[in-house]
């Protein structure tokens, strides 16, 4: 009886989130279902359980080393599972495929683009985002543009994705935190210490939909703990006593 | 006698056996040579000599067939004693590499009596910018019955050449490889043990002082092994550096170098000898590139007023694309390079290359592309003429459209396909590419990277185009195993051994960072003890108090790469989570960031 209530409710609580989302955006085409960023308590915490094709993401890191591109790469793994292309968009030159081919993805299936300066930079993210052969676009924007450029280059980037239906996984730096955003969502990554594996803290800064679906806003907590496994690189969220005793121990070391 | 304008020096190109017998030498300066050549005769009388033009391939050219050998240098210089005036008479023509592909074009076109498959070997870039091909490739597999036999059908092939004036040297092997070595190298120490050599009287009167006659080896099927054993390493076609470094080494005949062992050949040798001995041997894929006898495909226009303003140019470009594909179009065929030549009105002449993935017979969609490769061009000058000339054309693909199904897939590899022409026409074919994993001890040179273009499923396929009406002079020819297909050559024994190919994909491993500095970054470093765990390091300006660490990971070169790498690595969390890759060097001790663990 209880399942059957249970059941109902989040019937009923999908039927009002599609219900906001065509509100909301009458515009955006309905590329399928969420994609799993590869762990199902993360995608519960997600606004939309997971992430939509056809849409931007941007990963705030804290740092170098923070572990944010890791967990983009995940996503755009999964982006890319029922078809399309990855791309890589690397003006740094910095991208190494043996960490990609670690975390399952076929390095030859990989594109690389390795565009010579800013403006070829932006424009080759741009002509990835609107194809229709491309399942996801993994890239590092290291450049801190001017918030009125920064504004109008993102914003094309939303309607290129929207356009083509690509996820677009933006990597960026924290000092972009205080800029808006035309991303359907911003996420922070900071690293945490811990006893084993990696352990990354992921915060909600932004989502467009961010009342639509997944845990209800009122429920879910601010941030969540994910735990990288060190030899296969599997997330999982992290029990939060762990992380607390772990993070005391680095505060005394 | 030939001679290549240098810059300032002009210099001997080719001369003749009876200029060489004088001293004379390909590369010496003319001046000298001529001297050489003026200088008075030995006691069996004076010269005279007579220089042949390979353009005129009937007056002087000697070539070769199925595996022949065509002997340029001695066919181009012609030389004889004059009784009448008992005089040297020394005749000079400018080397003329165009002419020379044009030549060997038409002999090209007269063997495809004996077969369809008929291509030659371009010279291997870098060891002589001038060197034109000269041996003429052809695939008699499935076609010598119809000759008689590969014995009869070699005769046949000399005799047409004799008819021409020519000499030549045929080989017939299993491999490229193989009949190469034996058309070059075993026709003249021709004591190939497992081939059958069937040395002709000189096909044509020595008229021009040629002293080598044509002939022609059979290596019987299975024995290239055997026949390639007693010939010197340069019948590998190994260019002059690697000849070089095998004679330092002793190594001078291609049995020693098939009894080493194939693994450390690639790592302490290069690469080339591994890839030639296997081509030679069968154990690793050649193709010929079969040379069309389609005329080049080119279309033009000049304006009476150079063009300044892009949009003209655009509109005339995609006329003069129209007309291309229309003619393609009769033969099924699309575009897949493309050369757009701009001649301003100053005089310079701009190329902007165009590659593609898959060929494309739609001009709108080519015109796209070449705007954005004009959009990375500057035009010093305004546009007083605009030339397109097809490189390489190839077989459309067509496919059945289905009436109620959609091909999703089809239709993601389809834009797929145009994004990547996108790309390679903004940002260059070599930025553009995919990743290959090799093991390799050195992170650095772990990644090989290709460009798209060229890993497209129709690269490679030349026809038409001003590059089968170039050709010229003359080697080699194949035989394919018998069973496989005309082209690519598969030898039978590729398959068993592909399992030895040195380079195997490197296995993955998850302590690699995704981003990896392009050169170490040298950092600041204390630990307690030396030697001893990493307690910070200093970097980019911040400090780092490393909370855990992993390794160390030795990693160390062989010394046969020149500079030897040797490397302790750790992978270091920091107090703050943040993950690095830092190595220590071995030679001084010195601590490196070289990843990032994003």
């Amino acid at each position: 009886m209880s399942s059957h209530l249970g059941n109902s409710r989040r019937q009923m609580v999908e039927l009002l989130a599609r219900q906001i989302r065509g509100l909301e955006g009458a515009r955006q085409v309905d590329f399928g279902g969420a994609i799993s960023s590869g762990c199902h308590e993360f995608d519960r915490w997600l606004p939309e359980r997971g992430f939509r094709r056809g849409t931007l993401v941007e990963w705030l890191a804290a740092g170098a080393g923070s572990g944010a591109g890791v967990l983009a790469l995940v996503a755009a793994r999964a982006a890319c599972q029922e078809g399309g292309a990855l791309v890589v968009v690397d003006r740094q030159q910095e991208f190494y495929p043996p960490a990609a081919a670690a975390l399952g993805i076929d390095v030859a299936g990989l594109v690389i683009v390795r565009p010579r300066n800013q403006r070829d930079d932006w424009w080759a993210i741009e002509q990835a985002l609107r194809s229709r052969g491309v399942g996801a676009v993994w890239c590092r924007c290291d450049h801190v543009a001017a918030p009125r450029e920064d504004n109008r280059l993102f914003r094309r980037f939303q309607l290129a994705a929207e356009r083509g239906g690509a996820l677009g996984l933006v990597v960026r730096p924290a000092a972009t935190r205080r800029l808006p955003s035309w991303a359907d969502m911003r996420l922070w990554v900071e690293p945490l210490a811990a006893r084993e594996g990696r352990c990354l803290r992921v915060e909600l800064l932004h989502s467009r939909h961010a009342a639509t679906g997944g845990m209800l806003a009122a429920v879910r907590p601010a941030s969540v703990e994910l735990i990288v496994d060190d030899e296969t690189g599997a997330v999982r969220v992290a029990p939060r006593l762990a992380i607390a005793a772990a993070g005391q121990r680095a505060a005394r070391a | 006698m030939y001679v290549a304008p240098g810059r300032g020096v002009a210099r001997v190109r080719l001369c003749s056996a009876a200029a060489r017998r004088r001293g004379v030498l390909p590369g010496m300066p003319l001046a000298e040579a001529t001297a050489l050549a003026a200088q008075p005769a030995d006691s069996q009388g004076r010269f005279q000599t007579r220089m042949h033009s390979p353009s005129g391939a009937t007056a002087g050219l000697p070539s070769s067939v199925v595996s022949a050998r065509a002997l340029l240098d001695e066919l181009a210089v012609a030389h004889k004693p004059d009784s009448e005036t008992h005089s040297s008479v020394l005749h000079l023509e400018p080397h003329d590499p165009v002419a020379d592909r044009a030549a060997l074009a038409r002999l090209a076109t007269a063997c495809q009596r004996f077969t369809p498959t008929v291509g030659w070997e371009e010279p291997p870039a870098g060891d002589d910018p001038l060197a034109s091909p000269d041996t003429l490739l052809l695939d008699i597999s499935g076609s010598a019955h119809l000759f008689g036999g590969e014995e009869k059908l070699a005769r046949r092939i000399l005799a047409g050449f004799a008819r021409r004036g020519l000499r030549a040297h045929v080989a017939v092997a299993d491999t490229i490889g193989a009949a190469w070595a034996c058309a070059h190298v075993a026709a003249e120490e021709i004591n190939c043990r497992a081939g059958t050599a069937l040395l002709d009287k000189p096909a044509v009167a020595p008229q021009g002082g040629f002293e080598t006659a044509s002939s022609a080896i059979i290596v019987p099927p299975g024995e290239s092994a055997a026949a390639l054993a007693e010939l010197p390493v340069a019948a590998l076609r190994l260019p002059a550096r690697t000849l070089a470094l095998l004679a330092e080494l002793g190594l001078a005949r291609v049995e020693q170098l098939i009894s080493l062992p194939r693994q450390a050949i690639p790592a302490r040798l290069g690469p080339e000898i591994g890839l030639r001995l296997d081509q030679a041997l069968g154990l690793s894929r050649e193709v010929i590139v079969c040379r069309s006898l389609l005329p080049p495909l080119e279309a033009d226009c000049s304006f009476e007023t150079p063009l300044a303003a892009r949009e003209p140019l655009l509109t005339v470009l995609g006329d003069l694309l129209r007309q291309l594909t229309r003619v393609l179009d009769e033969r099924r065929h699309g575009i897949q390079a493309l050369d757009c030549r701009l001649y301003l009105e100053n005089g310079l002449v701009v190329s902007v290359p165009l590659g593609l993935v898959q060929p494309r017979a739609d001009a709108a969609y080519l015109r796209s592309l070449l705007e954005l490769r004009f959009e990375q061009v500057q035009f010093a000058a305004p546009v007083s003429a605009l030339r397109l000339r097809v490189v390489v054309s190839a077989p459309l693909v067509h496919r059945q459209q289905e009436l109620f199904a959609t091909d999703l897939a089809r239709d993601r590899q389809r834009h797929l396909t145009e994004l990547l022409d996108q790309l390679a026409s903004r940002l260059g074919g070599d930025n553009v590419v995919r990743a290959r994993l090799v093991s390799d001890a050195q992170p650095e040179q772990v990644c090989r990277y290709e460009p798209m273009l060229l890993s497209g499923p129709a690269a490679g396929r030349s026809t038409g185009s001003k590059e089968a009406g170039i050709a010229s002079g003359l080697r080699l020819g194949v035989r394919s195993s018998p069973g496989n297909d005309s082209r690519p050559l598969r030898p039978r024994r590729q398959r068993r051994k592909r399992a030895q190919e040195p380079r195997r994909a490197a296995p993955v491993t998850f302590r690699r960072p995704l981003r990896l500095a392009r050169r170490p970054l040298a950092v600041e470093a204390w630990s307690v003890v030396p030697d001893g765990p990493l307690l910070r390091f200093r970097w980019s300006g911040g400090e780092e108090r490393v909370a855990r660490s992993w390794g160390p990971e030795r990693i160390e070169t062989g010394w046969w790469r020149g500079r030897a790498v040797r490397r302790d690595y750790y992978q270091i969390e920091t107090a703050t989570g943040r993950r690095y890759w830092l190595f220590r060097r071995l030679d001084d001790r010195r601590w490196f960031l070289h990843g990032w663990f994003e």
